[in-house]
């Protein structure tokens, strides 16, 4: 891959990680300030639609940096009984196949969120489609992910793996 | 239909497909077939599987029981019950159970906790002549009373996935957590007293030690108690408690402690969204195949079987955990409780099983599921800080295995266990 396009990458990842970080922190504070309004007597309407517009984008992003590290759970155990030569096959046709689902879904969801524009949110009067274009945008980023992976998988590179993990 | 949407999963899932994309390519048969399911539908349910307030709690717990361990809370903890039970027989291993439980308070993962504890642990252990497997047994076993003791993020995910009442959930955990570690520490007592392992420290503590040790670690000892009170009088939501929990484990680390720095502080929300986004994209995911089902009418005739199998209701509770064990030996716990509790617990609940009980035994239960091979995680991140074989990690395991077997058929079988504490509080 030329230089550019490397660095290229690396800014749109740091920018996906700040982003993420940033909006997390966010929907803590507006929570938050939900809260403390109820308490105090001055009601903030708006917190609840805007923490949940707020979220799909953090949660989606989030799906995708953890797709990046190959975080999503998956069952190996059968897979590693197999030679080289059939994991490798089968690897690059898992990646193949899911890329394929995630360009139908950008197509669709892109659909469902020019059909979201007519719709705002009943207390922002935001047009639902802000929210909505995580979707697209995220499994976009994922294709962006999976095509890299795939183009590592042919150089003989392992997926940068994460060590095992589980939020429970 | 649903046969094909089952045989796909199962497939993809054998050869290795991340859970969340098998879920989202199992059903596109549904879509190419079945006329109720434009693509679009499918859409607009992931959309809805994220716009949930309740759902929001999931994150907020995560982060705080990260940014918790980022305080510098978790060495006051091991000073503290280094006192409390360095002085038993198998003292370390003491040790690390009751440190777990004392974590319990603060943190809601028991992977986390297991990871935590071989670091911390795990050297000095083996440096007092511990087996390696024996080490690895008791820290991985006793990582699911951190998983139990509220805030539990398991508890957490069921309440909002079942829709049943998180608060009761969180102090339905109580009981069987301390019940789990007194459990695990007779055990240990056993297994120790016969290899000859030897006491951590020479005498019991001093009043005024345990005492100082104690008020510095006030603030995560009290935390749970104040969640709790939280939902007993009914001050926040489930999503607001989390919210609020966050700005506690802040407030803490900073101006308490005063270890939490900018670093800690991103490092702490960086792996908060690692976690965020691997339930997160199996929630979306899920809610397509979800909706299918519901179309399908499948889940009423999973109950309908379940509820209906011959025999009295605890043919059904026997069966469904059964189901619940051999798929927690092979899943991990999160998509266990994401996937497979919602099938069964209405067949539970329909046979009169309380759904806060059923939840309890259920999140244990799937959460002893990382012990055990082949997908452990808890046993892959133990033996894999430790250097311990698996092979040696089982053949330690089993007084534990054996332990908590009975503690959970004893759960199932005496719901007050359970539900004494949310029936007396809530």
């Amino acid at each position: 891959m030329p230089g550019l396009l490397t660095r290229a990458l690396a800014l749109l990842r740091r920018a996906e990680m700040i982003a993420a970080i940033a909006l997390l922190g966010i929907v803590v504070a507006v929570v938050l300030a939900g809260t403390v309004g109820r308490y105090s007597g001055n009601p903030v309407t708006w917190s609840d639609e805007v923490a949940q517009a707020l979220f799909v984008w953090l949660a989606m992003l989030a799906a995708d940096l953890t797709l990046q590290r190959a975080g999503h759970f998956r069952i190996d155990v059968l897979v590693r009984l197999l030679p080289p030569t059939a994991r490798f096959l089968l690897d690059l046709a898992i990646k193949l196949t899911v890329a394929v689902l995630l360009v139908a879904l950008v197509y669709y969801g892109s659909l469902l969120a020019r059909l979201s524009d007519f719709r705002p949110l009943p207390m922002t009067g935001v047009p639902s489609s802000w929210a909505v274009a995580a979707l697209p945008v995220a499994y976009a980023l994922m294709i962006i992910t999976t095509v890299e992976q795939i183009i590592r998988h042919f150089r003989g590179l392992p997926d940068s793996s994460a060590d095992g993990r589980d939020v429970m | 239909m649903l046969t094909v949407v089952a045989v796909l999963f199962f497939l993809f899932l054998a050869i290795g497909v991340p859970v969340a994309f098998a879920l989202g390519l199992s059903t596109v048969p549904v879509f190419l077939v079945g006329d109720y399911m434009p693509l679009t539908v499918a859409m607009q349910r992931m959309y809805g599987a994220t716009q949930s307030f309740p759902l929001l709690a999931v994150p907020f717990f995560i982060l705080a029981g990260n940014l918790m361990n980022a305080t510098g809370i978790t060495d006051r903890l091991l000073v503290f019950a280094r006192l409390l039970t360095g002085w038993m027989t198998g003292g370390l291993a003491q040790v690390s159970i009751v440190l777990s439980a004392l974590m319990g308070g603060i943190s809601g993962s028991a992977v986390a906790d297991a990871a935590m504890e071989s670091r911390l642990l795990g050297p000095a252990m083996e440096r007092q002549g511990y087996a390696r497997g024996f080490t690895a047994s008791v820290i991985a076993f006793s990582s699911v009373i951190t998983a139990t003791i509220p805030p539990s993020i398991g508890l957490i995910l069921f309440g909002f996935i079942s829709e049943v009442s998180i608060g009761r959930l969180l102090l339905g955990g109580v009981v069987p957590g301390l019940l789990m570690t007194a459990v695990l520490m007779a055990v240990t007592s056993l297994v120790a007293r016969r290899m000859g392992y030897q006491p951590e420290l020479a005498e019991k503590p001093r009043f005024r030690e345990l005492a100082t040790s104690f008020v510095d670690c006030i603030w995560a000892l009290m935390f749970p108690v104040l969640l709790l009170i939280g939902f007993r009088f009914g001050l926040f939501t489930a999503t607001e408690a989390g919210a609020v929990v966050v700005v506690y484990a802040l407030a803490v680390g900073v101006l308490i402690y005063r270890e939490l720095t900018w670093t800690k502080l991103i490092d702490a929300m960086r792996d908060s969204i690692f976690d965020i986004g691997m339930v997160m994209l199996i929630i979306v995911m899920a809610a397509v195949l979800g909706h299918a089902l519901t179309v399908e009418q499948a889940p009423s005739a999973i109950t309908g079987f379940l509820a209906g199998l011959p025999g009295d209701r605890y043919v059904t509770l026997f069966v469904v955990l059964a189901i619940v064990f051999v798929a927690g030996t092979v899943m991990e716990a999160t998509v266990n409780v994401l996937l497979v509790t919602p099938l069964v617990l209405p067949a539970l609940v329909h046979v009169g099983f309380d759904p806060v009980h059923m939840g309890v035994v259920l999140i244990i239960l799937v959460s002893v599921g990382g012990n055990t091979p082949p997908v452990g995680v808890i046993m892959y991140t133990v033996c894999g800080i430790l250097r311990c074989d698996f092979a040696e990690f089982v053949r330690w395991s089993w007084p534990y295995v054996v332990a908590m077997a009975a503690l959970i058929a004893a759960m199932a079988l005496v719901p007050d266990i359970v539900l004494f504490l949310p029936n007396l509080l809530m």
